[in-house]
């Protein structure tokens, strides 16, 4: 039996918002610690991994570790009926096919009660290596999701250079160049301006800004992104959930031929 | 009719020549390719049958053309030492293959030797056919002959990562010379014309070859007896080739009127201009690897060569600043999977293992 209460339903809408343009579909991992979620696009260049521990709901219940396959683009049909102060509740039996979502309002008594039938997803866990990265850079989400919009104008790819001045965001195109630096600045008054970037070496590294703006659609989920690069590398892109998880995106740089 | 043992049948002649290609394999796990003919009538059946055009349809696309080594003088059998020489004809020539000659004898029948060979470039044709009858029935003296077709040098050239005629040439040397050694021959001494810079090509041959003594020499050919020997072997070979060449193309009446097959003749430029087809280019007589053609090709307006658009090209192109993104699993430990080729992903082919749903 797995049974969970989300007090703050639209966190869950938010995560499948997230992931529902790179991954089609996926298993949602149950256990006894939290609700993950791992799988590669279809292409094989990204990777995501969603965690939402035990401690995001108010009830949490899971006998036994239960993987429950779900259609992302389903899921947020289903999710779209959901007010964004609505508590949302799980249930799924052990050997069930289905998924039980409980919708309840807080201002009114209405009830929505919705059962998504379960598929079984092949898919095998993969280790991320945990390598120590050489940059980490925090920066508002707003201005990192601004940046990828507005440099997907000019190219396809967005070279990434992390230094000791700021963070430059750079694209050559056909019709021309952009670049967007980010200072450091960590004396900002509001936490959530904060940009701050520790550093141990410059890096600087290419990626296909269609997966950038892709994982920007985590940007409701969390004030802050945090940027972890090292050489030859996927850059990990990471949007916490308050205390209680994350989602992280992976993505394999591109490569100078020769 | 003769009823001589030695003889053979044109047939017998045929099927032997097309053995002496190899096309599916790496000459060296080829048995036959280059295995030695065993008497002399049979290598002159051979070699006219190869002279005269024998070809299988696969070497104009894959493969190595053909390895003829001669019946083995007794005299060289038995020797402690055998002098090579090797030499090559039509390296610079646009059309037609290249062709290396090697020509070896026992070093203690040297005396017998004929005195006429020098420079085949220096001699006259007649000199030259009238020399090459006298190696060819000469007892002591053996050869081998190794062609490159055009389509092979092409191919080569071609590939991704090139591989350059001077490679082929030193390749082609150290075949004839592994070939030598296989048939048993005692080869202690070579000489050879050399191709590119002397000093690496000896050291190169050196590396290969322990237990040989190599004298590599640009003009060795007008030097040294068993290099010339080589020279109207190659020379000779590669003349009668031209001659005998048949087109792959038959539909086409194409005329043999080629001069030397070297770019700065008027009367190949000539040829080849004329036979240009919009979108096969040259038939397989014209390395298309040559300079001239390239630029010809690349020259030609859309209605003499028209524009072919490979969906490769489209693929690299998409990739701009020629940028490869990179794959997730490599990074990803427990991953076994690994990416398709970009063809069948772009068509979203996938492999069906059942047909049954």
């Amino acid at each position: 039996m797995f049974e969970a209460r989300l007090t703050n339903g639209v966190t869950m809408k938010q995560i499948i918002e997230s992931i529902k343009d790179l991954v089609k579909d996926c298993n949602l991992d149950c256990s006894e610690e939290e609700i993950s979620i791992q799988s590669m696009d279809s292409a094989h260049v990204s990777l995501v991994a969603v965690r939402l521990g035990a401690g995001a709901f108010d009830h949490y219940r899971c006998d036994r570790p239960n993987a429950l396959g779900i259609n992302t683009a389903n899921m947020s049909k289903i999710f779209k009926m959901l007010n964004n102060d609505d508590t949302v509740t799980f249930k799924a039996e052990d050997e069930g096919d289905a998924l039980t979502l409980l919708f309840e309002g807080q201002k009114n008594d209405t009830i929505a009660d919705f059962e998504l039938k379960l598929m079984d997803i092949d898919y095998e866990q993969l280790g991320i290596p945990d390598t120590p990265y050489k940059c980490s850079i925090k920066m508002p989400s707003r201005e990192f999701e601004r940046i990828v919009r507005d440099l997907q104008v000019l190219g396809d790819t967005c070279t990434i250079s992390c230094g000791k001045e700021g963070v430059r965001f750079s694209v050559t195109g056909n019709i021309g160049t952009g670049n967007i630096l980010t200072r450091a600045n960590a004396s900002a008054e509001k936490e959530k301006d904060q940009v701050i970037i520790d550093m141990e070496e410059p890096v600087e590294l290419n990626f296909a800004l269609r997966y950038l703006n892709f994982f920007t659609k985590a940007t409701s989920l969390s004030d802050h992104v945090m940027i972890s690069m090292s050489p030859e590398v996927p850059v990990v892109i990471e949007y916490p959930i308050q205390d209680y998880g994350y989602v992280k995106y992976y993505l394999a740089p591109k490569i100078e031929e020769e | 009719m003769t009823t001589d043992d030695s003889s053979i049948s044109t047939q017998m002649a045929k099927d032997l020549a097309d053995s002496l290609y190899s096309c599916e394999k790496h000459p060296l796990f080829s048995p036959k390719y280059g295995a030695p003919m065993t008497n002399k009538a049979e290598t002159k059946a051979v070699l006219n049958a190869l002279l005269n055009g024998i070809r299988p349809a696969s070497a104009n696309v894959a493969g190595y053309g053909p390895l003829l080594l001669s019946d083995i003088p007794d005299s060289a059998k038995e020797s402690k030492v055998v002098v090579v020489g090797v030499d090559e004809a039509g390296r610079g020539s646009v059309l037609g293959p290249m062709v290396y000659g090697a020509a070896y004898w026992s070093a203690s029948v040297e005396e017998k030797i004929p005195k006429g060979f020098n420079d085949s470039k220096q001699l006259t044709e007649q000199t030259r056919d009238k020399l090459f009858d006298q190696l060819l029935d000469h007892e002591d003296i053996g050869f081998c002959m190794r062609s490159l077709l055009p389509s092979e040098i092409s191919r080569n050239m071609l590939r991704s990562k090139p591989y350059n005629l001077n490679e082929m040439s030193h390749d082609s040397t150290m075949l004839m010379i592994r070939k030598l050694l296989d048939a048993g021959l005692k080869v202690k001494k070579a000489f050879i014309d050399t191709v590119g810079n002397a000093y690496t090509y000896r050291r190169k041959l050196e590396g290969q070859f322990p237990g040989i003594e190599f004298v590599v020499e640009s003009k060795a050919d007008a030097k040294y007896a068993s290099c010339s020997a080589a020279s109207v072997v190659a020379k000779v070979s590669r003349d009668k080739f031209m001659s005998g060449w048949k087109f792959t193309d038959e539909l086409q009446d194409v005329s043999r009127d080629f001069g030397s097959g070297y770019p700065s003749d008027p009367k190949c430029k000539a040829w080849f201009e004329k036979l240009q087809d919009p979108l096969f280019g040259y038939n397989d007589f014209v390395r298309f690897s040559w300079a001239p053609i390239k630029k010809k090709i690349a020259e030609s307006d859309e209605e003499a060569a028209v524009n072919v658009l490979f969906q490769a090209d489209l693929d690299d192109d998409e990739n701009d600043l020629k940028q490869e993104q990179q794959g997730m699993s490599s990074f990803l430990s427990g991953s076994k999977k690994h990416k398709r080729a970009r063809y069948f992903e772009q068509r979203t082919l996938s492999v069906v293992t059942s047909l049954s749903s």
